[in-house]
């Protein structure tokens, strides 16, 4: 007896204040243990920087934002059974989750149902906002970045003669595919399209091939370590041509394994550290000094995603159907990943940060 | 009290708190109208169809198995890739997901039915990886890490069944009449031969016990339970993919049958209620409450080693009439002093 005693006072400190009648209220479904705990953590970190920024100035329309945040494990038996509890409390008004696409997408099914907005930061299944209506992406997926780099390579730098270098699984088939087909759309020739297994360590053969086409541009739609290690033999062979790769490029770690084999390379980031726009620059200075680390992709994505819910519920009222539609029509919000719109399947337009290596660090391209 | 001690009345009043049980059962979502206590309760009846299922190899034969959410897998896959791509009933599919996980398992205890302790363990174990990787890698049919969407929710009589409240019922029914199976298979001459075989297997053997088509027969049997309920889970959730289906499931599975006790029909159901609506009601935990509910774990297992309900058997039925006090004769007595003390040795 005195166990259930001593277990219900803990339970009594846990919970959380009492809760306020007026206050708007955010769900947020994310992995708080389990596996997927540190993205989870990252999270809760940045939801409750959102929470506090925006009670920092005057909350939502005057009213106090509160989170009810529950952890899922990324389990989506444990997703479901989150977004039936948000769906059935009326103070509910929206929802930020989950990090994994399994979880997201069971869950999805009763937002959907239950007229209750979800807005995953994270999962990318391509299928995802085809859930419905009340179903919405903050990230990006890898056909959106795709098409945004070849719009910045044949457009914007006028390469005219690309080659593109890929790892042959979904991510880089995908990736590679959308990017040589809007390059050639916009009048670029795409010159070689080599492959690789992924775990080859070895890529003399496929850069021979590609110095024979004589590129002006290279295209890597692979990981950190696979363009270290091609830069790295590109640069041994004597091919000397731009680079540029998506948002997996875009780490410290490849300036450190590569050294000056990536200078000059380009990618697009989904969260860049040395953004100088003042809301990503805030962001960056604010979430260091509270958590003593510096963010992470999925923390400002994560941020950006109850910026836009808070957002739309200003603009919208406290109202569930409201609010969807309120995001549906959010145009040129200026969040820490790049100015938003969502597409008529809701999934984010963005701009990307355009950053290149150069002195041997990631800071912004000039163009 | 005399009529209910009439031989017509005895069998009524022996069922009685059973009925009740089961009539409680049945009024619930018309007593709860909050949906997400209801999605607790078929989450519940999943896990009873699973450990019940498990309990039959792991419980009642005495083999550990540690690949059941293999099954559970293949039952899921089987089910919404056969409803998806042929447009079937999803009561087709549940068959299909069934017989699949059953098929799968018998190919299975062909070659490892004769592995005896920690080898048949491992074995399993190695069989939900590679299971599990099959769902991954063979993209064409199970459209590998993206998993299925979109699968159909089961119609009964033109009416779509999507509400939490239909699903309950479809558990509840799906859980009675396979407990009830249970409990008429391991009180079968089958059953006792599984019991025979847990307790010794030379014993058992010598007493003309088939062993190991007797074990595959469980084996299989177990599947197709846990096939059932994966073509329920593909049909409830609507999206399944790989992950669902690895190795930690088989140790959530394995592990509320441990809690609840082994070897008997209520333990699965005790364990899965208990485990089920702690892991829900330690969310005022927030961070810890995985930490809290490996505490109960912990401290159960400690204390109770067979589990909460195991180490013998229940009836589902009371006893009635009350048992009169028999007076066994007295002469054993005698020879007590006869013989020496360590008779019991």
């Amino acid at each position: 007896m005195r166990m259930i005693a001593a277990l219900a006072t803990l339970a009594a400190l846990v919970v959380s204040p009492a809760l306020a009648a007026s206050d708007v209220y955010i769900g947020v479904s994310a992995p708080l243990t389990g596996d997927n705990a540190e993205y989870g953590n990252y999270f809760k970190t940045a939801a409750l920087l959102a929470q506090k920024t925006i009670n920092d100035r005057g909350g939502i329309k005057g009213q106090k934002l509160q989170l009810l945040i529950e952890d899922s494990k990324a389990d989506p038996k444990e997703a479901i059974l989150i977004a039936q509890k948000f769906v059935s409390d009326p103070r509910v008004l929206a929802v930020v989750g989950d990090f994994n696409s399994s979880a997201s997408m069971a869950a999805a099914e009763i937002y959907n149902d239950g007229g209750l907005v979800q807005i995953s930061p994270t999962a990318s299944h391509p299928d995802f906002t085809k859930k419905g209506e009340y179903i919405f992406r903050a990230g990006t997926t890898q056909s959106m970045e795709g098409a945004f780099l070849a719009r910045w390579a044949v457009r914007d730098l006028g390469h005219k003669k690309i080659g593109t270098i890929y790892v042959n699984n979904d991510w880089g088939l995908v990736a590679n595919k959308v990017f040589a087909e809007t390059a050639k759309q916009l009048g670029a020739d795409v010159v070689n399209q080599e492959s690789f297994i992924p775990g080859d360590k070895d890529f003399t053969a496929i850069v021979t091939k590609i110095m024979d086409a004589k590129p002006d541009m290279v295209f890597l739609a692979v990981q950190w370590a696979d363009a270290a290690l091609i830069a790295t033999q590109m640069k041994s062979l004597g091919l000397k041509t731009d680079l540029m790769g998506p948002g997996s490029l875009s780490t410290e770690n490849l300036v450190k394994n590569a050294g000056d084999a990536v200078e000059g390379i380009r990618a697009n980031a989904i969260y860049f550290a040395g953004d100088t726009r003042s809301v990503s620059a805030d962001y960056t200075k604010a979430y260091a000094a509270t958590y003593g680390r510096p963010p992470h992709d999925h923390s400002a994505l994560t941020y950006d995603a109850v910026m836009l819910l808070a957002n739309a519920i200003e603009r919208g009222g406290v109202d569930r159907k409201a609010i969807r539609d309120a995001l549906a029509a959010t145009d040129g919000f200026e969040g820490v990943t790049g100015k938003f719109r969502f597409d008529a399947d809701r999934n984010p337009v963005k701009d990307f940060s355009k950053i290149m290596v150069k002195n041997g660090k990631w800071q912004m391209a000039d163009k | 009290m005399r009529i209910l001690e009439h031989p017509l009345i005895v069998p009524c009043v022996r069922r009685a708190p059973l009925a009740l049980g089961l009539a409680a059962l049945a009024a619930m979502p018309q007593i709860i109208h909050d949906a997400y206590v209801l999605r607790i309760l078929v989450l519940v009846g999943i896990y009873v169809l699973l450990t019940s299922s498990l309990n039959l190899v792991n419980g009642y034969t005495g083999l550990f198995s540690l690949g059941h959410a293999a099954f559970y897998g293949v039952g899921a896959y089987t089910s919404a890739i056969l409803v998806m791509r042929t447009g079937w009933s999803v009561w087709v599919g549940m068959i299909a997901g069934a017989l699949g996980a059953a098929v799968v398992a018998w190919l299975i205890a062909k070659p490892t039915m004769k592995l005896k302790g920690v080898y048949l363990t491992l074995t399993t174990l190695g069989l939900n990886i590679i299971i599990m990787l099959v769902f991954l890698n063979w993209v064409d049919l199970t459209k590998g890490p993206l998993g299925i969407a979109g699968i159909p929710v089961p119609t009964l009589f033109g009416r779509r069944l999507s509400a939490p409240a239909d699903y309950y019922y479809l558990i509840l029914v799906v859980d009675v009449l396979v407990v009830f199976a249970l409990s008429r298979l391991v009180n079968s001459r089958f059953g006792r031969a599984l019991k025979a075989i847990r307790e010794d297997e030379r014993a058992a053997h010598a007493c003309g016990i088939p062993l190991i088509h007797f074990k595959t027969v469980a084996f299989v049997l177990s599947a197709a339970l846990a096939g059932l309920a994966g073509s329920f889970y593909a049909h409830y959730m609507r999206y399944i993919s790989p992950e669902a289906f690895s190795y930690p499931e088989t140790f959530n599975i394995v592990t509320i049958l441990a809690f609840g006790g082994p070897g008997n029909l209520i333990g699965p159901i005790v364990g899965s209620v208990i485990l089920i609506s702690a892991t829900e009601a330690f969310r005022v935990f927030a961070a810890y409450r995985m930490i809290i509910f490996g505490t109960v774990l912990v401290g159960t297992m400690l204390l109770r080693r067979e589990g909460l309900l195991g180490g013998r058997e229940y009836s589902f039925l009371i006893t009635w009439p009350p048992r009169k006090k028999v007076d066994y004769g007295k002469g054993d007595r005698f020879l007590d002093a006869a013989q020496p003390p360590e008779r019991g040795a």
